[in-house]
């Protein structure tokens, strides 16, 4: 499974946000894209997800547009969590996930025994099994984070695209839901792309860093290689140091801003 | 493992059947008594031999020509504004939905009114929504017309970037529906003349002088709206969550939401067309389910109906009692029983109107 950007110009209310971009996506590890507010990282994901079409250029799953894919078709490959999303009010935990169901299903069908396993399944590797009964508007934004995962993982996609995951959660939260991704990622082969704001947790937990700026990539690789000083003074505009050490013996790169 | 399967579903399931047989048997007792109070005296027994004992008497004929279609057609029309309203809030992602309030309403009275005093300039006739106005089958056609229009008319003002901004969409609702409320009312004032009480009586949702004729061509629009509902149940679920969140799940939003809001259109603007437009229906009813049943779509749409209809019928039988011989129009009722309530779920929930 590829999935592939050629050559793509996305924009809004013709406002050219991203101009000529080129990107080709591992379905296979963690791809995480940093770089300043506005840079147009969400439009990014939007773009390669379908849920924004290029006024230029063409997004290509297994080399197929995105747009000749059915929407159905489309949803078992791939899932994208938005940004602070909202549910609908009266749903139990439970009743959210199951609507990850609904590319799998015909519009009569009732639920087979599969849609009932893959729920459980997905409710189990979040954690949000044991409070599937409650209802959705009562849990906590961690625990909310993760049964919108939840409801994105039951749709079976290759490739899971979140767009700030961690915002709004607390450091312990924040990590939850990385180390979450993370095994996603590892055992059950998912593909992982997100948006996110904190460099430290893109460098720990991403196998690619994209670092985008006015809407183009400014740096692609492996935060080790990527991480410095320059490029942060680049992206940001700020001052930063960059500490270099070691973690379960992985070598491992910190970013620490000390002014601008 | 086990604890699993008891956490699951049977308590909200319980509570759905639970909800379903209280409201029936409500709804059964409110069309019974609506059926013996009033100005009129009709006693338990008269009503006894209407189904036993058939004869001529005056009671019989106030039960068979006046008060049973009366709360039969006040049961559809309910279930008819509930379901649309439950269906617009649900698209539109807007808890203040209600067809009344976006313009469907109107639409479709100004194109009934209009109608109506259009073909009686030519042809001079002094009854008011009768089969001697037009025929009155045709009713539910122009209104759906009308109301269609007017949908277009504000998807039209609420387009933004390929998409309907729901948002917008309220706001072109609310002054759209002013413009032919007041259209309504010019040519009502203008041209009403002998007709112009019946008129403002009906602008007003009214279930008064209803017979069997107003209802037969309502059912062919309950049976199709009710099976379109049915089958549309997935995606109208999932239409409820953002438009990213829907389309990442694989639905086509723009499709559904068009189809959705063509289904409610039709669902109000065939009551329109019999009752006139009654507000607040559509707008409290889905929020009182939601509080019942919880949030699953099917349970939604049966305890709505239910709901609706029981409002309709007590609302009328209340409108018709307390100021007697005087009738309360059954919209000014809904008004007086919605807004208090519409309040109080406002505050338990606490919405914050974004």
């Amino acid at each position: 499974m590829t999935l592939l950007a050629k050559n793509i110009t996305l924009s809004y209310h013709q406002y050219e946000i991203i101009n000529n971009l080129d990107l080709e996506i591992n379905p296979n590890e963690i791809t995480a894209i940093i770089g300043p507010n506005g840079c147009g990282k969400s439009t990014l994901l939007r773009g390669l997800t379908g849920l924004l079409m290029p006024a230029e250029g063409e997004v290509t799953l297994d080399g197929k547009p995105l747009q000749q894919w059915s929407k159905k078709t489309l949803a078992k490959q791939i899932a994208i969590l938005p940004q602070n999303p909202s549910a609908p009010e009266g749903l139990t935990v439970k009743q959210l996930v199951e609507h990850g169901r609904f590319a799998h299903q015909g519009l009569f069908s009732k639920p087979t025994l599969e849609d009932a396993e893959v729920v459980d399944w997905a409710m189990q590797q979040t954690s949000v099994i044991d409070y599937q009964a409650r209802l959705f508007n009562t849990l906590s934004g961690g625990e909310r984070q993760r049964a919108w995962i939840a409801l994105a993982l039951a749709q079976k996609a290759k490739i899971l695209f979140l767009d700030e995951p961690t915002t709004f959660l607390d450091i312990g939260h924040q990590l939850e839901v990385m180390e979450l991704l993370k095994e996603l990622n590892q055992l059950h082969n998912i593909g992982i792309v997100m948006v996110l704001h904190d460099i430290n947790q893109a460098g720990n937990y991403a196998n690619r860093l994209i670092a985008m700026k006015q809407g183009s990539i400014v740096a692609d690789g492996k935060a080790l290689e990527i991480i410095t000083s320059e490029l942060m003074k680049t992206l940001f505009n700020a001052n930063t140091k960059i500490i270099n050490y070691q973690h379960n013996g992985h070598q491992k790169s910190y970013c620490i801003p000390v002014g601008i | 493992m086990k604890t699993r399967t008891i956490l699951r579903g049977p308590k909200t399931n319980k509570r759905f059947y639970i909800s379903v047989f209280a409201l029936a048997i409500t709804l059964v007792l409110s069309l019974f008594f609506s059926q013996i109070i009033g100005a009129a005296k009709v006693n338990i027994t008269d009503f006894y031999d209407f189904f036993m004992a058939p004869n001529e008497s005056a009671a019989q004929k106030i039960i068979g020509n006046l008060r049973m279609p009366r709360a039969i057609i006040g049961m559809f029309v309910g279930a008819h504004f509930a379901i649309a309203g439950l269906l617009l809030q649900a698209v539109l992602r807007n808890p203040l939905a209600d067809p009344t309030i976006f313009g469907v309403s109107s639409g479709a009275s100004l194109a009934v009114i209009a109608s109506i005093f259009l073909i009686s300039a030519i042809m001079p006739t002094t009854t008011f929504l009768t089969s001697a106005d037009i025929p009155i089958f045709y009713v539910p056609f122009i209104a759906f017309f009308g109301a269609l229009l007017a949908t277009f008319l504000v998807f039209w003002l609420s387009w933004e970037d390929g998409n309907v901004n729901p948002k917008r969409m309220a706001l072109g609702g609310v002054i759209l529906g002013s413009i032919m409320t007041s259209a309504v009312m010019a040519i009502i004032v203008g041209f009403g003349q002998a007709k112009a009480e019946l008129a403002i009586i009906w602008m007003a949702g009214s279930l008064y002088g209803r017979s069997y004729n107003n209802l037969i061509p309502l059912l062919p629009w309950s049976f199709i709206c009710v099976i379109a509902t049915l089958a549309i149940i997935k995606p109208l679920s999932v239409l409820r969550f953002d438009d990213d969140i829907a389309q990442s799940m694989g639905l086509n939003v723009k499709l559904w939401r068009m189809v959705a809001i063509l289904i409610s259109v039709g669902f109000a603007a065939s009551a329109v067309s019999v009752v006139g437009p009654v507000g607040f229906v559509g707008l409290i009813i889905p929020h009182l389910a939601k509080l019942l049943i919880g949030g699953q779509m099917f349970k939604l749409i049966i305890v709505s109906a239910l709901l609706g209809a029981l409002l309709i019928v007590l609302g009328d039988l209340i409108g018709r009692s307390i100021l007697v011989p005087l009738e309360v129009p059954i919209g000014a009722i809904t008004s007086l029983i919605g807004v208090p309530i519409f309040l109080i779920i406002l505050q338990k929930s606490g919405w914050k109107l974004k």
